[in-house]
């Protein structure tokens, strides 16, 4: 469904185009010019690493191509390409993720901005391919900028954004870009195709600190025995990261002039005069917010809040849009197992010392591997935020939703599992 | 708009009569009075829920083998799906058709075929319009409860993948002349869903219950005893 029409009255050039996540974080990489590509198929990330190998192959892209035998190897070969000075993407998914965790830690540690797009999909074992965010969520404390999206628009302009960040010399972090699988990945949307001449005009050439090249030799990562040392370099890449947030602040104030379209780290939603309100991320937000919708037609005044850069974390931005609200629900859609959410003790800390701090910070897990989320559910946790509030308690534990029509599916599926016992 | 999950749908497209009764994928939950059920199926099908919805009955597979000699399937089902929409028109449907299949790398031919099949589907069906459906709220939120031993994700029960109908997905069935076979047992050695058992005298006899319609066993008899027909049992 991709026929080309020019919207009226918007300028020349702006094609309308039907696709996919996957292809819209291909198109992304392919007007970044990017130079290198080393992938490693896994589901639901396969379909990215096809489109670009195909575009390679034909010529329609003058970037190298590499497949590789693991993500190990992968993110290595990602991570010593932009140390050369070559810009570099790459993607992969949830075990591929983790099979090549340790190498995050490096890449971000040698200081070598790429980006990694990560086609969320919930962690074995038990194994599914649907989605969730304890892959991403693992890399939180990589030193890798995080950037989450909630469609297809998003996805792509995110990709634009990371580079940007990524490589501003106040940074010179490596980024992620989440985009849900199936939700995102397959689902094809309307996109507004960005002109080559304005990412060429937003993305200049990458310019590397201190390149690796064969004729002058630079030693990256190197072991550093004394604790101070250790320590201090640790610090400098947390104050980089917090660069990344005014940087990030002036590249989406720089991509709207070119681009119409306005990023902020936090999306707020009908939060003016809200009193509860949700807080999400990814590409679950567009069902929050028929919630809200919902919930805001029978008389409840509930908003949501829509994370969108997770590292650097927003904190500034979270305090404006929560302090003085009676209840905060934060919806996660990642489990740790033994305490609850991952974002939600990062939201009450940034909170806490405000005297107008909500009087209710309810953590709900919902969404994992993939399971919907329905409007009842929602619903629930808003009603339980509310009433905790009322009584003036706190939350026993994380709110775990589940369905009754869930819950018979379940038994008859154990039941099944059992032989029947 | 609704992502991923849809709890109310306007509209189900339904590509095959037997996942009407699958258990897991369970298309009619949560349609009402006023949505629409389209099935690919050559006739009606009669069971209980239908009788409440409105459905529409195409036959999607026949019009596929004859375009593209093939049982594929996803070109018809959008043309339908946009027709029914009201919103989409046939030119964007085809040019849609013809794009998403070049970017597979098809040839020019097999294109035109999707094409023209997709042009038959869309003007064949009639359009019924988008219509807004009120939430209705089927679900009860319940607590998880702690089940112990019982909550750890072993499988204990050995051979429960017979209880998977996978005859279902049949689309093309093998039948056996016995006239013609000579119990020579190749198909029973080659059918890849152990599927074909031979009876005390050595003929075969295809499990229909399993047998997913792969028809190795028709290409792989050397007399030709192995005749192929249409599914259309499901009803």
């Amino acid at each position: 469904m991709s026929k080309e029409c020019d919207k009226s009255g918007e300028g020349d050039g702006m094609v309308l185009k039907m696709l996919t996540g996957s292809q819209a974080v291909a198109w992304a990489a392919r007007l970044a010019r990017v130079d290198y590509i080393p992938a490693y198929p896994i589901t639901p990330q396969t379909e990215i690493i096809e489109i670009l190998s195909e575009w390679v192959r034909k010529g329609e892209m003058d970037a190298m191509f590499v497949q590789m035998e693991s993500e190990h190897s992968l993110l290595t070969a990602a991570g010593t390409a932009a140390a050369t000075g070559a810009r570099v993407f790459t993607a992969t998914s949830s075990q591929g993720l983790l099979y090549g965790f340790e190498m995050l830690y490096n890449i971000a540690g040698w200081r070598a901005p790429l980006v990694l797009v990560n086609v969320a999909r919930a962690l074995a074992a038990p194994i599914t391919l649907e989605p969730d965010h304890n892959d991403v969520l693992a890399a939180r404390d990589s030193g890798f900028l995080q950037f989450h999206t909630e469609n297809v628009q998003e996805a792509l302009d995110l990709v634009l954004l990371a580079y940007r960040v990524a490589e501003d010399h106040r940074v010179l972090l490596p980024a992620i870009v989440n985009i849900d699988g199936f939700h995102l990945s397959y689902t094809r949307e309307s996109v507004d195709l960005p002109e080559q001449s304005a990412v060429d005009e937003f993305l200049p050439e990458y310019k590397p600190v201190n390149p690796i090249r064969a004729s002058a030799p630079v030693a990256k990562g190197t072991p550093v025995l004394i604790p101070p040392l250790y320590s201090f370099f640790k610090y400098q890449m947390h104050m980089a990261s917090r660069n990344a947030l005014n940087v990030f602040m002036d590249a989406a104030k720089e991509f709207e002039r070119l681009f119409s379209r306005t990023y902020a780290p936090v999306e707020e939603y009908m939060l003016d005069d809200a009193d509860t309100v949700i807080v999400m991320s990814n590409s679950f937000t567009s069902i929050g917010k028929q919630a809200v919708n919902a919930m805001r037609e029978e008389g409840h005044k509930v908003g949501l809040l829509k994370i969108r850069l997770f590292r650097p974390f927003p904190t500034d931005d979270i305090i404006k849009s929560l302090r003085g609200k009676r209840c905060v629900v934060v919806i996660d859609q990642n489990i740790s197992v033994g305490k609850g959410g991952i974002t939600c003790p990062e939201i009450a800390e940034a909170l806490y010392h405000l005297e107008d701090r909500p009087k209710v910070i309810l953590p709900v897990i919902a969404g994992l591997g993939g399971k919907s989320i329905s409007l009842e559910e929602f619903k629930h946790a808003v009603r339980v935020a509310n009433r905790l509030a009322s009584l003036r308690a706190g939350p026993d534990g994380p709110l775990l939703l589940f369905r009754e029509d869930e819950a018979v599916l379940v038994e008859s599926l154990l039941k099944l599992a059992s032989g029947g016992q | 708009m609704e992502r991923g999950h849809i709890f109310n749908p306007s509209y189900v497209l339904v590509t095959t009569p037997s996942l009407l009764f699958d258990m897991t994928v369970k298309p009619l939950e949560g349609m009402a009075e006023d949505s629409v059920l389209f099935v690919n199926s050559p006739k009606e099908v009669s069971i209980e829920q239908l009788k409440k919805i409105r459905v529409i009955y195409g036959d999607l597979t026949g019009l596929a083998l004859k375009y593209v000699g093939k049982d594929i399937l996803s070109a018809a089902m959008g043309a339908v799906a946009c027709k029914l929409s009201g919103l989409i028109s046939l030119q964007s449907t085809l040019g849609a058709v013809e794009e998403e299949l070049a970017e597979l790398g098809l040839e020019t031919d097999i294109i035109e075929k999707n094409v023209q099949l997709a042009k038959e589907c869309y003007l064949s069906t009639e359009s019924v319009g988008l219509r807004g459906l009120n939430h209705k709220p089927l679900h009860k939120v319940v607590e998880v409860r702690y089940l112990g031993e019982k909550g750890i994700p072993d499988l204990l029960s050995v051979g429960n993948t017979a209880l998977r109908k996978t005859g279902s997905w049949r689309v093309f069935k093998p039948i056996v002349d016995k006239n013609l076979c000579t119990a020579c047992s190749i198909c029973y050695i080659y059918c890849p869903e152990a599927c074909i058992s031979l009876d005390e005298r050595g003929y075969p006899v295809i499990n229909y219950d399993h047998c997913k319609g792969c028809l190795v066993c028709t290409t792989e008899c050397p007399r030709n005893a192995i005749r192929v027909e249409r599914e259309t049992a499901w009803s």
